[in-house]
């Protein structure tokens, strides 16, 4: 009996570890298969199948913001799928790890890319905070990371010229949307409230807000912080009712913002709302469709908003069944244009590998449905901004900004 | 002053929260003197029939939480069958790693099932507010409160004055002499883990409108409702219920007037304080050996 009961329990162990191994990459094993259109005359010297590029993403594919971890696999399969799932000749392999976004956890998840899965480049690490955390790993590894999510000020200050040559960032960061974006929010409040998350993308958010409205006449009245995947904001809400600022802008991505808009209806705040985040997102939308209006009236400025690429607005939803997000959008970019771009180039130099890859990207300059893309000194690009709105349950893009290197 | 009120009210909904939880947990530990900490995964699993039942399916709100709490009940029973039964009688460890593993399991399944996008599940009342003065209270918050309170209400009749109750009494206070005077304990520990588990679905029916469902979610809620039964008196219902109440209104009070950021702390260290002049809990008993 003692056996049976101990072997069961061996049994179920490594079932569990398995499944949780799996679960991950469910989405991702689509984008691993290798190209199955074969070319149709192939010359000597291609006969020679050439070694598949492995390409690791670091991301939060565990915890309350899984789904943006799952977002961005998205936008990298559908892209390799447009690509063939080859470039320049190179079948793609993607591999993921699950950093949880929390920065522990991302170091584990970049070692084990680069020491077991042995990756050529890496797409992460999701949330600032993790990026920040695996930064000093690159160079001692030479491996480049391209950032597409992480919109930490400090990102750009430790990059390139800033001594981190191996770190390249596709979004703007705060820093730089902040200039662009603070003038609307200028034009509409003279005092204001900012809520946002207690990590570095919230706190990086909520810092260069703060910097910038000041400049403008708008005073920050109060600076609040939450966890992500909170439950209960309503402290916090009824202290900025108290503080009665005119206007207030959340930093969140669409799970908690659904929670904060809904509470913030609860108390009866009726501040002008702005967002700075996944709020003003197609995604939203669809996860609220069963209650219309949550993000009505809100202003949003961010790197991404549909309408700035309608072929992919389609093709994405075409694909996956599922609404666009910003996350989905940026990691779609990268794969369809940077990545793609950057591998080329360095397939030009005769050896694809992690030193060429990081060459090549210093070099690409590509043009894209959101901009040209380059990175600067700084290894920063300057994709185009969007703020949009939402009127009467609609999308609707006020403006495209042009992003440029930050003042400060 | 106003503001403190209005505090208070977050408190004691955000309590009564944790306590509907946390019940059904301690119901568990009192009957079979073991943690299960699958118990937030059963409300995760909860929220999710609620949003297929009512969201996918629009079966109404009141008839998908009946459904809900019936099928978790079974989902409890078979719960009961295949994990708990077979470590029942081992060691506290092994009863660990059984739920611990269940747990897993289960977030995972819910992973590969409903991927990871949050789930959300609005009603009528969640979407309608009750104002007075200064108060704001969403109906399904006040739904939340009155239900807490009926079902505490049903369960204390429940135990104090059915054969059931009476008997998963008998088996908590002494199991070896429940066996010899010829209790079913495997069928009464069936029916504990229903209750268990129907008090989890009962919890998921009525928060999952307020927040979302996530297959993560299970382990905050576990974590609060774990604190709430060791602070309460470790199997003492009625004292979960009462240290849930006070983990709510501590934390809101915290949050509102000194951190949100370390609300959490604040409800940790209010458990540590009890603890060290209390380590029973608020209601449990000395045990000298």
């Amino acid at each position: 009996m003692k056996r049976k009961l101990t072997f069961a329990l061996v049994i179920s162990l490594i079932f569990v570890t398995l499944l949780s191994s799996c679960a991950p990459l469910a989405t991702p094993t689509e984008a691993t298969q290798a190209p199955t259109q074969a070319p149709t005359q192939v010359s000597s010297e291609e006969t020679i199948p050439k070694e598949p590029i492995v390409i690791g993403v670091p991301s939060a594919f565990s915890g309350p913001i899984a789904y943006v971890g799952e977002s961005y696999m998205m936008g990298y399969t559908l892209a390799l799928e447009e690509l063939g799932n080859e470039i320049a000749g190179y079948p793609i392999k993607l591999v993921t790890a699950d950093n949880a976004c929390n920065p522990d956890q991302a170091v584990t998840a970049v070692r084990k890319l680069v020491d077991v899965d042995n990756v050529d480049l890496i797409l992460g690490s999701g949330c600032s905070s993790a990026t920040l955390a695996v930064m000093p790993l690159l160079p001692e590894a030479e491996i480049a990371q391209i950032t597409e999510g992480s919109t930490n000020p400090k990102i750009y200050d430790g990059s390139g010229v800033g001594g981190n040559i191996w770190q390249f960032r596709y979004v703007p960061d705060d820093r730089i949307m902040a200039e662009g974006f603070a003038p609307f929010i200028a034009a509409e409040v003279k005092s204001l409230s900012i809520l946002a998350y207690n990590d570095d993308y919230g706190r990086g958010a909520a810092q260069s807000y703060q910097d910038i409205l000041g400049g403008l006449g708008v005073e920050v009245v109060s600076t609040e912080y939450f966890e992500r995947g909170g439950a209960d904001f309503r402290p916090l809400l009824l202290n900025i009712k108290e503080d009665k600022p005119e206007g207030l802008l959340l930093v969140a991505t669409e799970s908690d913002g659904i929670v904060i808009l809904r509470q913030l209806k609860e108390l009866g705040l009726t501040q002008k709302l702005f967002a700075r985040g996944a709020i003003v997102t197609p995604l939203f939308m669809e996860m609220t469709k069963k209650e219309p209006g949550l993000n009505e009236g809100i202003m949003e400025g961010t790197w991404w908003a549909p309408g700035l690429d309608p072929k992919f607005d389609v093709a994405f939803v075409n694909r996956w069944g599922t609404a666009p997000s910003p996350h989905r959008a940026t990691s779609y970019f990268i794969m369809r244009y940077v990545v793609k771009a950057a591998i080329e180039e360095a397939a030009k130099t005769g050896t694809v590998d992690r030193k060429s890859i990081r060459d090549a990207l210093e070099k690409i300059s590509v043009e894209t449905p959101v901009g040209v893309i380059s990175f600067d000194a700084h290894h920063q690009a300057y994709p185009n901004m969007a703020v949009s709105t939402v009127e009467n349950g609609t999308i609707k893009l006020l403006q495209v900004l042009e992003t440029k290197a930050p003042t400060k | 002053m106003d503001i403190f009120i209005l505090h208070l009210i977050n408190g004691i909904t955000l309590g009564a929260m944790y306590a509907l939880v946390a019940t059904g947990l301690s119901v568990v530990f009192g009957v079979l003197r073991m943690v299960n900490f699958a118990h937030g995964d059963l409300f995760m699993l909860s929220g999710y029939l609620l949003v297929f039942l009512y969201v996918e399916k629009g079966v109404p709100y009141g008839l998908a939480v009946v459904f809900t709490v019936a099928g978790m009940v079974l989902v409890g029973f078979l719960f009961e069958r295949i994990v708990i039964r077979p470590v029942v009688h081992r060691t506290w460890r092994i009863q660990l790693i059984a739920t611990l593993a269940a747990s897993i399991v289960l977030t995972n399944l819910a992973i590969l099932i409903w991927g990871t996008t949050p789930r959300q599940a609005p009603t009528i009342l969640s979407q309608n507010v009750f104002r007075v003065a200064s108060v704001n209270i969403s109906y399904q918050r006040i739904l939340l409160l009155v239900v807490a309170v009926v079902s505490f209400l049903l369960l204390t009749w429940f135990v104090q004055k059915t054969r059931t109750g009476k008997a998963m009494r008998a088996i908590s206070q002494n199991r070896e002499a429940s066996v010899v005077y010829g209790l079913d304990i495997h069928g009464i520990s069936s029916i504990t883990f229903g209750i268990g588990s129907g008090f989890a679905a009962l919890a998921a029916s009525i928060i999952t409108p307020l927040y979302s469902v996530e297959p993560t979610v299970g382990a905050m809620v576990m974590m609060k409702a774990l604190a709430a039964v060791i602070l309460g008196g470790l199997g003492h219902v009625r004292g979960t219920i009462y240290a849930a109440v006070l983990l709510g209104i501590t934390e809101a009070l915290f949050a509102g007037y000194v951190s949100y950021p370390f609300r959490d702390a604040a409800a940790f260290i209010v458990l540590i304080f009890v603890l060290l002049l209390r380590p029973q809990g608020i209601f449990g008993r000395k045990v000298s050996i």
